[in-house]
């Protein structure tokens, strides 16, 4: 029935004008919600960040330029944050791609028991990011959690909230653990549909394993993981849940993400017109991403 | 392919390792809701041999304030859901089969929520949402959440539509139906799968959701992810209660993962890479 009528030569196409006045009707609650959700707080926090608005202020609101974003506060805690969030996510992004691969690969050979083992890997991803790091620091409580128990098996003592470099590999670990099946189910849509002639000739030629990686499969994967690098590097940026309740950036600030900075300035400082500049700034910094992702968008 | 006997073993290794690594903290979690404090705070820990007690439940159960908080994350989930579904779908529509004026400014603005962090915009929002006496509310919360998912959901259904061949629409219209009538009668049937995919991604996503109702509410629109917040105190934790409520956070995503598997990865799937 429908071969049929595909079949059946062309006499109208939707008119053009029909189809502008369509498309702008369906697409307008859509804009609504975004321009008062996104464009005007961004906007409104622009004009607070030039300003000394704050919360728990006596004085009126008012204009005083650029001052917020010189001050040094704001130059110190921002650049140290900005540390912090780039470390999380380079390193959290390496150990992803590296045993995610790895993972990717084993899954797709097509082993009993596969899809059992894929349901389970899928798991972190979908959990409530909150109650997994209510989980973990429940686990990694120094006094009687089941790390340090596991750690006197094996005879080491390290306490994963107490040193600045410890909490922070305890935050990456728990980066690492919450997104590595995001790399995992799109590493494996990759490699299933890499064209298998490819793989076979290079079979013939009596590539080894390592040759087989590195210099057919990772190639032609390429554009898989430069997407799944920019996804999950823009997500770990924005991490704030598991910092919140897991380290709430301690010890010190060392854990203190731009996420959290913008945070704790604006709800436990109470200083909007500091955390709008932070906000602004974060928006500036990922400028050149965004310019990346409207280049991969195609509608 | 050769596939020799150790490599498959240590593809076995590999594959058991990581999901001892995935599971070993959610069955801790599920068992320490049944055990009691002195079971709980016990070291070494009590991994299996411990005292079963249904007592963390029966306090939940019989705690009026934990109810509020499910009723307002069962709220915020399906209003979420029904505010997607309802806006993200015409506009994927619009997105991926026509051209109109401001389709530029809406794919600028959603690629824009795609990588601002949600704090940029909760800063200047949390002012504006207590100018207009909307603080502790269900409804800002559920705009928020709407915004922040609605990229990813409209992703997907441009990608769903898009797998649709755009023949099946013209052969229709040639044979007289009107655009609204295509879209009633020939995509909308055939975009379930999708319209579903997006609708569990939302309803995840906004019982997960904890930065925007920890900012945006205090007491009657908390939602359980920031009501399990009190069992961590200065001086204390309750682990038995703290792990119950964590468990019951995790329930309803365990069940989606068993059940909706296959939504779930092709809809990742069909949002991350756009079709």
């Amino acid at each position: 029935m429908l071969t049929t009528l595909s079949r059946r030569p062309m006499r109208k196409r939707p008119s053009r004008r029909d189809n502008r006045i369509l498309g702008f009707f369906f697409s307008l609650p859509g804009l609504v919600l975004l321009i008062t959700v996104v464009l005007t707080p961004l906007i409104t926090g622009f004009f607070y960040s030039v300003t000394n608005k704050s919360l728990i202020s006596m004085q009126p609101t008012k204009f005083i330029g650029f001052q917020n974003y010189q001050s040094d506060v704001f130059n110190a805690s921002f650049s140290s944050a900005l540390m912090v969030s780039l470390k999380i996510t380079i390193l959290s992004l390496l150990t992803q791609l590296l045993t995610g691969y790895a993972i990717a690969k084993t899954l797709t050979r097509k082993l009993r028991g596969t899809s059992f083992f894929v349901t389970v890997i899928m798991l972190p991803m979908l959990l409530t990011p909150v109650a997994v790091g209510m989980m973990w620091s429940l686990m990694l409580n120094p006094d009687l959690g089941v790390i340090k128990w596991l750690q006197n098996l094996i005879g080491l003592d390290i306490n994963f909230l107490g040193s600045p470099t410890a909490a922070m590999s305890a935050i990456i670990f728990l980066e690492w653990w919450g997104h590595l099946p995001f790399v995992v189910l799109v590493f494996m849509a990759g490699i299933l549909n890499l064209p298998q002639e490819v793989l076979e000739a290079a079979s013939i030629d009596g590539a080894n394993w390592i040759q087989t990686n590195l210099r057919v499969i990772i190639p032609m994967l390429a554009p898989v993981i430069a997407v799944v690098a920019i996804i999950r590097s823009v997500n770990a940026f924005r991490m704030f849940d598991t910092i919140f309740v897991l380290t709430n950036g301690g010890p010190g600030s060392s854990t203190v993400n731009l996420p959290f900075l913008a945070f704790k300035t604006a709800f436990t400082y109470f200083d909007t017109s500091r955390a709008s500049a932070i906000a602004v700034s974060i928006v500036v910094l990922v400028l050149p991403v965004y310019f990346v992702f409207l280049r991969m968008t195609k509608v | 392919m050769r596939d020799r006997l150790y490599s498959r073993i240590f593809a076995y290794l590999l594959l058991v390792s990581i999901s001892l690594i995935v599971l070993f903290p959610v069955l801790y979690i599920l068992t320490t809701a049944f055990k009691t404090n002195v079971d709980a705070e016990h070291f070494p820990p009590k991994l299996f041999k411990f005292d079963v007690t249904t007592d963390n439940i029966k306090y939940l159960s019989e705690n009026e304030e934990f109810w509020s908080a499910v009723r307002v994350s069962l709220s915020v989930a399906i209003l979420t859901t029904v505010v997607v579904l309802f806006i993200a779908t015409p506009l994927a529509y619009g997105l991926a089969r026509t051209r109109f004026p401001g389709k530029k400014l809406a794919v600028l603005l959603i690629t824009l929520v795609q990588v601002t962090p949600a704090i940029v915009l909760l800063v200047p929002m949390f002012s504006l949402v207590s100018q207009f006496g909307l603080y502790d509310k269900i409804l800002p919360q559920v705009l928020i959440i709407s915004a922040l998912i609605l990229p990813f959901g409209t992703w997907i259904l441009v990608a769903f539509i898009k797998a649709i061949p755009i023949e099946l629409e013209e052969a229709a219209i040639v044979d007289g139906a009107t655009h609204l009538q295509v879209i009633w009668l020939i995509i909308r049937p055939l975009l379930m799968p999708g319209i579903s995919t997006v609708a569990i991604f939302t309803l995840i996503g906004a019982w997960n959701e904890f930065l925007v109702p920890v900012i945006m509410s205090e007491s009657k629109a908390q939602p359980v992810t920031v009501f399990i917040l009190r069992f961590i105190t200065e001086k204390n934790i309750d682990y038995g209660l703290l792990a119950t409520a964590c468990a019951f956070l995790f329930i309803p995503v365990l069940l989606f993962t068993i059940f909706a598997k296959r939504f779930i990865v092709e809809g990742l799937l069909a949002g991350s890479t756009k079709g």
